[in-house]
């Protein structure tokens, strides 16, 4: 087997993709540069959809440099016909610019989505989108490191992991993470922290620790977990991008109601739990006075057999929020403090 | 064969049990191969998997729950077919499906073999625990507006004539039929196999789905450039029953019911006989023929009449054709010209090879016209006065006989078929200003699929399994074995290779094929000509379920290149092939369904490869157990000739031939 010294050197370090993926950066490497094909590509996601993560957009605008020397890496080592960056259409606009001159002659290219959208974060989702076809996520298997842009094995990362992977290279990686904290009376911000570091200290550190009652949503502002106070104190930033602030004084039902439509109208439509599920919860909620055994079937139903992780990841708001806030106890809210 | 030595052989248990499998099939493959049963609703074994209902849940330990149309098996699976989580997840997902599809069950011929019915029951989902979300979603006919009509739109919008006016002429727009293809967006269950069967097998793609989220919606393209062909492959493949060919079983019952002195003749396509049993619970690929012929009458037609005797026609002519085209150096392939789909779909994306069509009619309009020329004479009517019904496998029919191009012509009407009132109705013409196409007498007044046909015995309660058997009615219902085989891939051509060997035999022996035209029986006839009628009979290079077909065919001393292709997606890489200048082919046979007629867009749903195969087995066996197999062998045939045509080329021109164009176009509308 083929093997490559970057590629150890990434391993070593322990990356892990910071898309929230979780998955390790150097088994994915590995599976591209193992694949016969000769035609392979590298993709940069910086469509960055989720609410309340913008740690991509800090990165193109301080350090662009480093994502664009973290690309061509991945293309060197791969030996890839070409490098693309996904951005998001208002990130276009603002770094389009200065990532052109950066990018020079290298073989990297802006890709622009034409709707700010949320399923287009999805890798798969957004090869399709990149391929003229409709925004929706592929059945895996196969993974798109075997059958991905064009067919090609093609090697997905986010921004901030290639970032890494040009510190990583000139041996100075330390092991941080971009995390980003925004809330309901909080202004955003981005920080650089420790990944071993608890939620907790996180906040503390910031020195943004509010005031007044709150929870916080880890993970974005519409997928993340809801935990109170006393569940952050040993879970470590290690897979999370970024935390949101709830005040306790919030109305509720607009909270609910607004994830529940946001996934609604965000779905791709391609499944039949994530579209009908999340459409049903919506309405169900709307209409009042809701069956809640019903509502929990769909939440089951639409975590277990939606066919991409967004089915998935439209659950975890609502589930989190009725056991670990609410604390009901009456229905099997599902157990549950990772984020997808 | 050697993928599979290949691969690796594993053992799996499901439900506690040991099960063999090779790496690289997914878990429902060996439940289906095992005979364990497992729900489905978009999985269809022509298309490739989608994972789109989440239906065919099962539970996989380390896993949780997972689609098993999906998921590949691996060494030591542990399967678990219905656990409480697989039936609670389905429920509620068998639920929401249904939510999105309104029950119209009452009037929908599919309601007897329909997947959302079986499963509800099945599994205790209501049918409608939710409200139905697409109350208000609308119904579309494809082809509504007609070539002529969308023309005469776009010239309204040119010239911005006056309102009144528009109105006027919106009016006789909505004369043009109702189109051929219904598809009704309120029964949608968003499965995307009609988009995907239209844009990967059939090439069409005239399906697009738009939106997201449940916002998702499919409808017909707006692009100029794809058009619908009709040819109704999403009809068979749609597993909620929300396509279907634009109804004529009630048009057809009111007829029925309201005979007044109309002759009604009903006329079945060869490829029927092995179908529609299946309809009545019978096996695949039950020949019918004549429970089929004791139906119709039983249902109140007068006659019941034989395509296939129209199928020998197509194939005389054709072959007389074939013979004119070799000789006269004109280009080739000549392009067969039976299946509306096809010709759609050349007349419109490929116009260059229009003239590359025979000119032959198809089986159906030839017997239909004959119905209403020959056979009315005989017993003494009017061609106004008969009234002909196909039951076909096949939706472009419907488009097919509101063809101008396939109607009676009005000059020929008044001069041999009494066509009385042609003087006052062309007064009216002028008055009204109305089109042309009102004077002129449809060959074939209504089709109606085998689907249709079927759910019209069961509203009549008649069943094939308690019903005398009768044979078909004389004089179109006799027919030779190259008339039934028209219903397979390479039916065609086989028959035209047949009957042109015959042909040539004849021409070398005569000098010319003045005795064609005339009809004469060879077999009949003295004992020394009657080995120029029996020939090769045989052409097993054309047959089979391939999508491309190549054969060298040696006739008469020449030696000929032929292809048989099956499936739009396969005729169109073979005319770019064509095009391009990549192959070169003497005659060409295309069919737009897969399989040809016997996976036709009007047959019996479910269909699948081993299905068609069954129905095509079938047909050759009716094809080699009859004593007549060749179009020229057929008596009844030959008889119009000698009697009818008398050798009147002029007239066998204008009754069985027609001529093909480049065309627009055509349009939908919401009903």
């Amino acid at each position: 087997m083929k093997t490559h010294p970057l590629i150890k050197k990434i391993e070593q370090a322990g990356l892990i993709g910071r898309g929230c993926g979780t998955f390790p950066t150097a088994k994915k490497w590995q599976a591209v540069l193992n694949e016969k094909e000769k035609e392979k590509y590298v993709i940069c996601n910086a469509s960055e959809s989720e609410p309340g993560i913008f740690k991509d957009e800090f990165i193109l605008n301080n350090y662009p440099e480093k994502v664009i020397d973290g690309i061509n890496l991945a293309i060197k080592t791969l030996g890839a016909r070409k490098g693309f960056i996904y951005l998001k259409p208002s990130y276009y606009d603002k770094f389009r610019q200065k990532l052109e001159v950066l990018i020079g002659d290298d073989k990297i290219e802006l890709f622009s989505k034409k709707l700010g959208d949320y399923i287009g974060g999805e890798e798969s989702a957004m090869i399709n989108l990149m391929e003229g076809k409709r925004e929706e996520p592929r059945l895996k298997p196969p993974f798109v490191t075997s059958i991905g842009f064009l067919n090609k094995p093609t090697l997905v990362n986010n921004c901030e992991t290639f970032y890494d992977i040009a510190l990583i290279d000139r041996g100075k990686y330390e092991h941080e993470r971009f995390f980003c904290i925004s809330g309901d009376k909080t202004l955003p911000a981005v920080f650089r922290f420790d990944e071993k570091i608890t939620v907790k200290e996180a906040i503390r550190k910031s020195g943004l620790y509010p005031d007044f009652p709150f929870f916080i949503q880890l993970g974005g502002k519409m997928s993340g977990t809801c935990l109170r106070r006393d569940q952050t104190d040993d879970l470590s930033i290690k897979y999370y991008a970024g935390l949101f602030i709830h005040s306790y004084e919030k109305d509720e039902k607009q909270l609910i109601r607004s994830w529940l439509k946001f996934f609604a109208e965000e779905s791709c439509g391609q499944c039949v739990p994530c579209r009908e599920g999340a459409y049903r919860l919506y309405n169900l909620y709307e209409s009042g006075g809701y069956d809640k055994e019903l509502f929990t079937d769909i939440l089951f139903t639409m975590e277990n057999t939606s066919l991409c992780s967004f089915g998935k990841m439209a659950t975890v708001a609502i589930s989190s929020y009725f056991k670990n806030i609410k604390q009901e106890k009456i229905l099997d809210w599902k157990e549950r403090l990772t984020c997808y | 064969m050697l993928l599979e030595k290949m691969s690796k052989k594993i053992q799996i248990l499901i439900n506690n049990k040991n099960y063999f499998a090779q790496e690289g099939q997914t878990i429902l493959d060996i439940a289906i191969k095992n005979n364990l049963f497992i729900p489905t609703l978009c999985k269809h074994p022509d298309l490739k998997i989608h994972g789109k209902c989440r239906v065919c849940l099962v539970e996989v330990e380390g896993l949780g729950v997972v689609t098993s149309c999906s998921t590949p098996v691996e060494n030591g699976m542990k399967i678990k077919l219905d656990t409480p989580d697989v039936a609670r997840a389905r429920k509620i997902n068998l639920e929401m499906i249904f939510a999105e599809h309104i029950e119209k069950c009452e009037f929908c011929v599919q309601s007897d073999s329909c997947a959302l019915k079986d499963s509800s029951k099945k599994y205790a989902a209501p049918l409608a625990r939710f409200n139905d979300r697409k109350k208000n979603y609308p119904v579309w006919h494809f082809g509504a507006l007609g070539e002529r009509a969308i023309k005469k739109k776009k010239k309204e919008i040119d010239e911005k004539i006056e309102k009144k006016d528009v109105e006027l002429r919106k009016k006789q727009v909505k004369q043009h039929g109702t189109g051929f293809i219904q598809f009704d967006a309120s029964k949608c269950i968003d499965c995307g196999i009609c988009t995907e069967i239209c844009r990967e097998k059939q090439t069409v793609d005239f399906y697009e789905t738009h939106g997201k989220g449940y916002l998702t919606q499919t409808k017909p393209t707006d692009d100029f450039k794809r058009d619908c062909t009709y040819c109704g492959q999403c009809v068979v493949h749609c597993p909620a029953g929300a396509i279907q060919g634009v109804s004529h079983w009630k048009n057809v019952e009111e007829l029925l019911e309201n005979k007044q002195d109309k002759v009604l003749v009903a006329q079945i396509a060869p490829s029927i006989r092995v179908s529609i049993g299946e309809e009545f619970g019978m096996d695949y690929g039950q020949v019918v023929t004549e429970q089929l012929a004791a139906a119709i009458h039983e249902l109140g037609f007068d006659y019941a009449f034989d395509v296939t005797c129209g199928a020998d026609f197509t194939t005389y002519e054709e072959a007389r054709e074939l013979i004119h085209w070799l000789e006269s150096g004109k280009n080739r392939p000549m392009l067969t010209s039976c299946c509306p789909g096809w010709v759609k779909f050349v007349e419109f994306y490929y116009p260059d090879f229009a003239p590359h069509l025979t000119t032959t009619r198809s089986p159906h309009i030839i017997s239909g016209i004959l119905a209403k020329t020959y056979f009315a004479d005989l017993i003494d009517k009017k061609a106004k006065d008969i009234i002909v019904v196909s039951i076909m496998p096949c939706t472009a029919k419907k488009q097919e006989i509101s063809l101008y191009r396939h109607k009676l012509d009005s000059d020929l009407c008044i001069e041999r078929l009494g066509f009385e009132d042609y003087e006052i109705a062309t007064k009216c013409f002028i008055k009204h200003n109305e089109n042309k196409d009102e004077l002129r007498l449809p060959a074939v007044d209504y089709v109606l699929t085998a689907r249709e046909f079927a759910y019209l015995l069961k509203r009549n309660k008649i069943d094939f399994a308690k019903i005398k058997p009768r044979a078909m009615d004389s004089p179109l219902g006799e027919y030779s074995g190259a008339g039934v085989i028209y219903g397979a891939s390479g039916g065609v051509m086989e028959s035209a290779l047949r009957t042109a060997d015959a042909f040539l035999r004849v021409k070398k022996k005569f000098g010319s094929l003045e005795p064609v035209l005339l009809g004469k029986n060879f077999v009949s006839d003295k004992k020394r000509l009657s080995n120029i009628a029996t020939g090769r009979i045989d052409f097993k290079e054309v047959r089979g379920e391939q999508g491309i077909k190549e054969a060298t065919v040696k006739l008469g001393g020449i030696k000929l290149k032929m292809a048989v292709v099956n499936g739009l997606g396969n005729a169109r890489a073979l005319l770019d092939n064509l095009a391009a200048r990549r192959v070169k082919y003497d005659y060409v046979e295309a069919m737009a369904c897969p399989g040809g007629c016997i996976g036709g867009g009007g047959q019996p749903v479910p269909v699948s490869s081993q299905i068609r195969i069954k129905r095509s087995v079938a047909l050759y066996g009716i094809d080699k157990d009859l004593k007549i197999r060749t179009a020229h062998d057929n008596v009844a045939l030959l008889k119009v000739y000698r009697d009818y045509f008398q050798g009147d080329e002029a007239v066998i021109e204008s009754l069985l031939h027609c001529r093909y164009n480049k065309i627009d176009r055509g349009g939908y509308k919401e009903v």
